[in-house]
């Protein structure tokens, strides 16, 4: 049993590489790409002319999304996963989380220009190191480095920016507008088997760009060289622990930040997993203590209008459409112009901070509190997940403990003039139980998913709205985080309910 | 099965219920602590209230003290002041000018106010909650890092600049600043800064804040500002010339330096410097200012985060006229019909409706009852349109809207007056052109195109577009079909079935109009590669005046400028030159008439509509103004005061 666990929870590995892989490739191919959320995230259209080209480029930069897909795909699997490789990440006393400076990009085309690149220089030690306890001292040296080069890689992104089209209208120039898309960014790699033509009217303006992309870049490595300087000088904490010193070491997965929303994506899930969560752990009981009971009724008054009563309700009731109900329930039981009784949307009134959490009788007379107030506002979105759920459930038990009942043993208890209630409970629905175990297992990862329908209908910010918002914008790392966490409960759910099994059945077993 | 009660199931339940009654006694004590602290909490929020108070007097004396100081230097005898002392700007009579570059005229501030005093208004009282509904949920709300319409109007209530639009007049006016100097070259504008300007936690604004908001903070490269940086690339440098005093030097004479300068929200350096970049970057409501109205908290650790209503609370000690609603919150409904359901049951007071429960409640008997549905156009408001492939489409064949008689044609053959009526249920008007009809730069004497399709049919027979078969397609001397594709957004009814007619009118006289749906998110990359013959939706802006350059400049062509519908007209091009570098107002806005008219007769766009704002607004909100700019929150006031808003 145990290496049989064990192999399962290697393979999910691969496999949830796997899931990972095609959908970041699935954003990637996707109209708009990976950048497209950057562009039209708020829908702002408005950017300016000039600069569209160098703000295109800092978001480039910043996320990376100028490399080659499979290389962001890498690097993002780097940062989720729990094994690092390099040298380890410091954690500043604000909390902050920083790396090794980034590499500086080499720039396009210096072999038409330079025989090689300047060298990058070593780590510009400390000349002193600040004191031990002063920690102001230490976060001013850090923020210092680092800003400068934020600074100086900043305007080497611009410069070089600047330099690629000024690279394309020298592709044009020469009569190679095939080499130049419609950014008038030149495929570099064709234009660099060509030799330059110094002729060409347009290469003054080339040169020039070239002169200030390389002395940016001058400056970008020697700014590094002192922000690697300060991060060698290790003047805070490091991140995880070690494997193999400055190699290997092991550290939470970092699962990065929105591109839309420019906030942690752990940030947006702990928000909105509790919320998902508390409408579907309330809904979940509530659809197994209606569905099972009535599953075994149906049994045992097979064929009576009990059975054929709960069966028709059940499944009509499966057969309305959420958003149908949703709107229902709002125009109805929350709208004043009818019975008003219900709260229109959100988890809590507008003053419940100031309530207090147990309902009370003060002089203002009865307040409701926090408890009640939020189980006032998620009975009509309760309500709503719970009401399709009956059919498939009493159906399931119902025909679980049909066959139960046809069993030999049944046969057997009757015989000897066991009790009914006995029969039912005692031995039909205890065995009839199995499957029903089994199924919460494969269900129970719909639970951190959420529901767009609902959650839209009634304003509840959970999983679903994250998730759908994600999927318009395009937002990378939301998407592939969201993916990586359903996934892998799947996965673990699967193998809970393999186990499970074996648990329960004593015919089953792995080895 | 026989069950026996046994000492251990005697020991679980003690257990058990020993869990339970602590769990209770927490909570009871839980409660306890909470009335406690909300007792000291109001006792803190009145103490705060006073000290504000005591603030402005505090100010209303210094200030009545230097006229005084003023006059008696001067040698001019001292009388009581008649003009309402604290609404009026800084020292009048012998005005200090030793700040300003000589030779140069000052201007100096009219008395700030209200445009419609609220305390004047039938029925006003101080105090209570107006309760907005925003459509969409805003990610971040901290100032240059928010990315929707949702941030800057809670921005707009918060952070100030130097100077504003007049809501009404939408004339540039003084905020900030006590007076200001403009180059008539336009290459600088020095500010002196008002006295009593400060920010909410009541420190003064000065010079250095402005300079430090634009290099250190809009510039720092660690901030994640890059989409606000476009808004002020005009100013090359920012000097700090005295405490009060700044001075803003551009880069080229341009006709927006004033506003870029002036529009600059200007944030606390001592609040900001104290945060790092990363944590700026990662923040979400982190946001201080001089406005009128201010964020309960700005603590870092406990600042404003989605999906919490965004509450702002009247800034005590604001420095300008004082608003009467105390509190201002805004809820997130995303879904219309709840968003409508919320605002009947008065839990709301102001929403957005869609068009057809706008058509539908404007004139209903128990909804006027309790509020009102308000119609009016203004600069905020957007203009739909078709654009027109006038170069070559992704970089291959030319369209046949190159031709400017097959445009013409076009716009003729829409009838724009049966869109309004019959799909719009009468609630938008007929657009004419690149500007929206509200702002000064639209030029009024400007008719739209008539409909008229036998005009249509003998401009495309003219361009050589005729029908030479009986297939009754029009084609061209070489026999190609007229045939074009029209991109639209999908997700729109309305959209759909204007694009729809126009397929069925361009049936009539014989073109194949093939409609092409697309996602959102793809618009910009379509854009960008100028591949489609014809596409639709809406520009709208925020500012009275915007610049021309970027949607139809020959410039704006190059590359993926936004002049995408790739027209090329040389004297519109130059009279943009032109009105850029026209630092005169009146002067500017002949060019840009001039503009206008170029456009409405060369018709690279065929402008459909211009959007109105709907607005539901309840009856309890008391001085609501319509606006040329939109509407003045500030001035509201709330009818039933604190608490108005009904309890669910």
């Amino acid at each position: 049993m145990g290496t049989y666990v064990l192999r399962r929870l290697l393979l999910m590995i691969p496999t949830l590489i796997g899931i990972t892989f095609l959908i970041f490739m699935l954003i990637a191919l996707s109209p708009g790409g990976i950048g497209a959320a950057l562009r039209a995230a708020g829908g702002s259209m408005q950017a300016d002319v000039g600069s569209r080209a160098i703000q295109e480029a800092y978001l480039e930069d910043r996320y990376g999304l100028d490399s080659p897909v499979v290389v962001q795909y890498l690097r993002w699997l780097h940062r989720i996963s729990p094994v690092k490789f390099g040298e380890r990440a410091q954690i500043l006393p604000t909390g902050e989380v920083v790396g090794q400076p980034r590499a500086m990009r080499e720039p396009p085309m210096w072999r038409w220009f330079l025989n090689e690149l300047p060298p990058e220089p070593a780590p510009v030690a400390l000349e002193t190191a600040p004191d031990e306890k002063n920690g102001e001292a230490r976060s001013r040296a850090w923020s210092l480095a680092s800003n400068g080069y934020a600074r100086a890689r900043s305007t080497y992104v611009a410069s070089r920016a600047v330099f690629e089209q000024r690279l394309g209208d020298y592709a044009k120039a020469i009569g190679r507008g095939d080499l130049v898309d419609y950014r008038n960014r030149p495929d570099l790699g064709a234009l660099s088997k060509l030799s330059p033509d110094k002729n060409s009217p347009a290469w003054a303006e080339v040169e020039k760009a070239w002169d200030a992309t390389i002395t940016a870049y001058r400056a970008g490595l020697d700014a590094r060289a002192r922000a690697l300087g300060v991060f060698e000088a290790q003047l805070f904490p490091q991140v995880g622990l070690p494997v193999i010193p400055g190699a290997v070491s092991v550290a939470l997965p970092d699962l990065g930040t929105s591109f839309a929303r420019g906030r942690p994506v752990v940030d947006l899930i702990a928000t909105a997993l509790p919320v998902t969560l508390l409408l579907n752990l309330i809904a979940f009981p509530i659809v197994y203590l209606i569905a099972i009971p009535c599953g075994m009724l149906a049994a045992v008054r097979q064929g009576r209008w009990q059975d054929v009563t709960l069966g028709g309700v059940f499944v009509a009731l499966w057969s309305i459409p959420t958003v149908w109900a949703g709107v229902l329930c709002l125009g109805y039981l929350a709208s004043d112009q009818y019975l008003g009784a219900f709260p229109v949307g959100g988890l809590n009134d507008k003053d419940a901070a100031s309530f207090t959490f147990l309902p009370t009788w003060g002089e203002m007379g009865f307040e409701r509190g926090f408890l009640l107030d939020t189980l006032w506002h998620i009975a009509l979105p309760v309500l709503c997940l719970v009401y399709g759920g009956f059919a498939v459930l009493s159906k399931q038990t119902r025909a679980a403990m049909l066959e139960n009942f046809n069993a030999d043993y049944v046969r057997t208890a009757k015989a000897k003039g066991v009790e009914q209630k006995t029969i039912v409970f005692a031995h039909v629905f205890r065995n009839s139980l199995l499957p029903l175990i089994t199924m919460f297992a494969t269900v129970f990862p719909a639970t951190l998913a959420g529901s767009v329908v609902i959650e839209r209908i009634f304003s509840v910010p959970g999983m679903g709205s994250m998730v759908i918002e994600a999927i318009y914008l395009r937002d990378r790392e939301v998407l592939l985080a969201n993916t990586l966490m359903i996934a892998a409960v799947n996965l673990l759910a699967l193998l809970l309910a393999d186990i499970l099994y074996a648990l329960a059945d004593p015919r089953i077993s792995y080895k | 099965m026989q069950n026996r009660f046994t000492l251990k199931d005697f020991v679980l339940l003690v257990v058990v219920l020993a869990v339970g009654v602590s769990q209770w006694l927490s909570m009871v004590q839980r409660d306890r602590d909470r009335t406690q602290m909300a007792k000291v909490e109001e006792q803190l929020g009145t103490v705060a209230q006073q000290l504000g108070r005591m603030q402005q007097s505090l100010d209303q004396n210094a200030r009545e003290m230097q006229k005084i100081g003023s006059a008696l230097a001067e040698g001019v005898v001292a009388r009581p002041a008649t003009d309402g002392g604290a609404a009026s700007a800084g020292p009048r009579g012998g005005r200090d000018e030793s700040w300003a570059r000589p030779g140069v005229a000052v201007e100096w501030a009219a008395p700030i106010g209200f445009t419609n005093d609220p305390t004047k208004a039938e029925g006003f009282v101080e105090g209570g909650e107006f309760v907005q509904i925003f459509e969409g949920q805003p990610a971040v709300v901290t100032s240059f890092r928010y990315g929707d319409t949702y941030g800057r109007y809670v921005n707009d209530e918060v952070v100030e600049s130097l100077g504003r639009y007049n809501v009404q007049t939408l004339k540039l006016e003084h905020l900030l600043a006590a007076a200001w100097q403009m180059d008539p070259e336009g290459m600088w504008l020095r500010v002196r800064i008002r006295d009593e300007a400060r920010f909410s936690d009541g420190k003064p604004v000065t010079a250095e804040d402005v300079r430090w908001t634009h290099d250190d903070f809009l510039y720092n490269p660690e901030v994640q500002a890059d989409r606000f940086r476009s808004v002020t690339n005009g100013i090359a440098k920012i000097e700090v010339l005295g405490e009060k005093v700044v001075e803003i030097q551009f880069k080229e004479r341009r006709f927006d330096n004033k506003q870029q300068a002036a529009l600059m929200p200007v944030l606390p350096k001592h609040f900001f410097s104290r945060f790092t970049p990363a944590q700026i970057n990662t923040s979400t409501g982190l946001l201080m200012g001089s406005g009128p109205y201010r964020f309960p908290s700005v603590d870092p650790d406990n600042q404003w985060a989605p999906p919490q209503d965004i509450v702002l609370v009247r800034n005590e000690s604001y420095w300008g006229p004082r608003p009467a609603v105390e509190r201002i919150r805004f809820k997130v409904v995303q879904d219309s019909l709840a968003r409508l359901t919320t605002f009947t049951n008065q839990q709301a007071d102001f929403a957005r409706p869609t068009a057809a429960q706008f058509d539908k409640l404007k004139d209903d008997p128990a909804f006027l009852q309790y509020a009102r549905a308000k119609m009016w156009y203004n600069v905020q408001g957007g203009w739909s349109f078709i654009c027109w492939q006038t170069g070559p489409r992704a970089g291959g064949k030319l369209t046949p809207f190159s031709d400017r008689r097959v445009r013409l044609a076009m716009t003729h053959l829409i009838d724009r007056e049966k869109i309004k009526r019959d799909i719009s249920k009468d609630l938008v008007r007929l657009a004419t052109g690149p500007f929206n009809s509200e702002t000064p730069q639209a030029n009024p004497r400007i008719q739209p195109w008539p409909y008229d399709v036998e005009k249509a049919k003998a401009l495309l027979d003219e361009a050589g577009w005729r029908i030479r078969d009986a297939s009754g397609f029009r084609t061209n001397e070489k026999g190609e079909r007229f045939t074009f594709q029209l991109t639209f957004g999908q997700g729109n009814d309305s959209t759909l079935q204007m694009v729809t007619y126009v397929k069925d009118q361009c049936a009539m006289v014989g073109i194949d109009c093939q409609l092409a749906p697309i996602d959102w998110s793809v618009l910009q990359s379509i854009l960008d590669r100028r591949d489609f013959d014809a596409i639709t939706f809406a520009w709208s802006s925020s500012a009275p005046e915007t610049d021309p350059t970027q949607l139809w400049a020959i410039s704006s062509i190059e590359g993926t400028g936004d002049n995408f519908g790739q027209w090329r007209n040389e004297e519109a091009d130059a009279l943009i030159k032109k009105g850029r570098q026209t630092i005169d107002d009146d002067e500017r806005m002949k060019v840009w008439h001039e503009l206008h008219r170029v456009i409405h007769e060369d018709q690279p766009y065929t402008p459909l509509h211009e959007q109105p704002w709907l607005r539901l607004v309840n009856n309890r909100v008391g001085n609501f103004n319509m606006y040329r700019m939109g509407m003045d929150v500030s001035e509201f006031f709330m009818r039933g005061g604190a608490g108005s808003s009904k309890q669910p």
